[in-house]
């Protein structure tokens, strides 16, 4: 019986580490792929950043926010043109449907960094915070990338 | 093709009528696909992908206003006569499109100098903001001169801008909630966004606006058909 108590501990024990290492997995199943910030000119009082955010659950999920250090505040945006005129939109929240992914670049959805407070040039890292509809926040470092065109 | 046509029979090729029109076939397929033809033409109209480079019915000349460069220089039509120009609007607190279209500029710059030299040398390229009220001449310089030295920028009072523009079918309008809301109202109080035109205009050496180039924006077809559009132009209108 001693024997067969200490098995029920270890398989107790052994169960718990499995849920422990299951935990992150939990958190894994959006995961945000080359995050960049756009180098601006100098001119610039708002920076656009742009990533691939991929949601591997069978539920919607909405980004509905960020945040960063040095910043006046977030918004999401999406450009776009009506008969030739190019708008920016201000979107409450950015789609990452289930089994799916969400592409923000240019020309299209980006998050909206207003109001730098210092320059931001190539090569600098900015920790940006997503944060998703279901209240989970993911704090990513992205880059602050030269456009290609600049490269 | 009547040329190679007329051309006197060789007795050799007794096969005839179909071997010379397969040397014809042969030849109009080879100039076809170099695009010679295209502006070889007694018409004038040049073969262009209209989805790239959009002639305008009619050329339109550049209305007598009177714009400031980046230098503070007055600027106005004249400064068009004798150059080719490619023409963007926008400005330069525009955080999303504005950029990737200067990129363009920047770009069409660098291969107009490595393929067409001679053109490069008559062609320029101009920036004029819409949004005087925010974009001073050095605003403006910093802005472009983080593109490319070379594009000239310019803007004017927001009257004689709407006056250059307009006729152009070019136009713009601020958006000022955007941003906005009405905590920070004072301190963002200039925060606004300007809905704009977003074609490349082509203004010719008389300064009259040809043609535009709508999006997308992509460089190498931007520049062989203003090369192709020019070519056609000055060898039928010299």
């Amino acid at each position: 019986m001693i024997s067969l108590r200490r098995s029920t501990t270890r398989i107790t024990a052994l169960v718990a580490l499995a849920l422990a290492m299951l935990a992150p997995a939990a958190h894994a199943e959006i995961s945000v792929e080359d995050p960049w910030v756009a180098e601006a000119p100098p001119t610039a009082m708002a920076l656009a950043g742009f990533m691939t955010i991929e949601n591997s659950d069978d539920v919607d999920r909405k980004l509905v926010g960020a945040e960063a250090p040095g910043f006046d505040r977030i918004e999401l945006h999406r450009s776009v043109e009506v008969d030739g005129v190019h708008q920016m939109k201000r979107e409450d929240a950015i789609l990452v449907p289930a089994n799916g992914s969400a592409t923000l670049a240019p020309g299209g959805y980006h998050v909206m960094l207003i109001g730098l407070q210092e320059p931001k040039r190539a090569g600098d890292r900015i920790p940006l915070t997503l944060i998703f509809d279901d209240g989970e926040e993911m704090t990513v470092t992205v880059p602050v990338r030269k456009r290609e065109f600049m490269q | 093709m009547r040329h190679a046509v007329r051309t006197p029979p060789r007795p050799r090729l007794q096969a005839g009528g179909a071997a010379l029109a397969i040397v014809t076939l042969v030849a109009l397929l080879a100039l076809t696909a170099s695009g010679w033809w295209l502006f070889a033409g007694d018409r004038g109209e040049p073969e262009i992908d209209v989805a790239v480079l959009k002639p305008m019915p009619a050329p339109i000349a550049l209305p007598e206003e009177e714009l400031v460069t980046d230098d503070g220089e007055t600027f106005g039509p004249a400064d068009f006569k004798g150059k080719w120009t490619l023409l963007y609007f926008g400005y330069t607190l525009c955080p999303d499109i504005c950029p990737v279209e200067l990129g363009a500029l920047r770009r069409v710059g660098q291969l107009l100098d490595e393929q067409h030299p001679g053109l490069a040398e008559r062609t320029q390229r101009i920036f004029i903001s819409v949004d005087p009220e925010r974009d001073t001449p050095k605003r403006i310089r910093d802005f472009t001169g983080y593109f490319d030295p070379a594009i000239v920028g310019a803007t004017g009072s927001e009257a004689a801008l709407e006056a250059f523009a307009a006729p152009l079918g070019v136009g713009w309008s601020k958006r000022s909630n955007h941003y906005r809301d009405d905590s920070d109202r004072k301190e963002t109080g200039d925060d606004y966004l300007v809905d704009h035109t977003t074609a490349i205009l082509l203004v010719d050496p008389a300064a009259r606006l040809r043609a535009v180039f709508p999006t997308p924006h992509g460089p190498q077809p931007m520049v062989d058909a203003f090369h192709r559009y020019q070519q056609a132009v000055e060898d039928t209108q010299p």
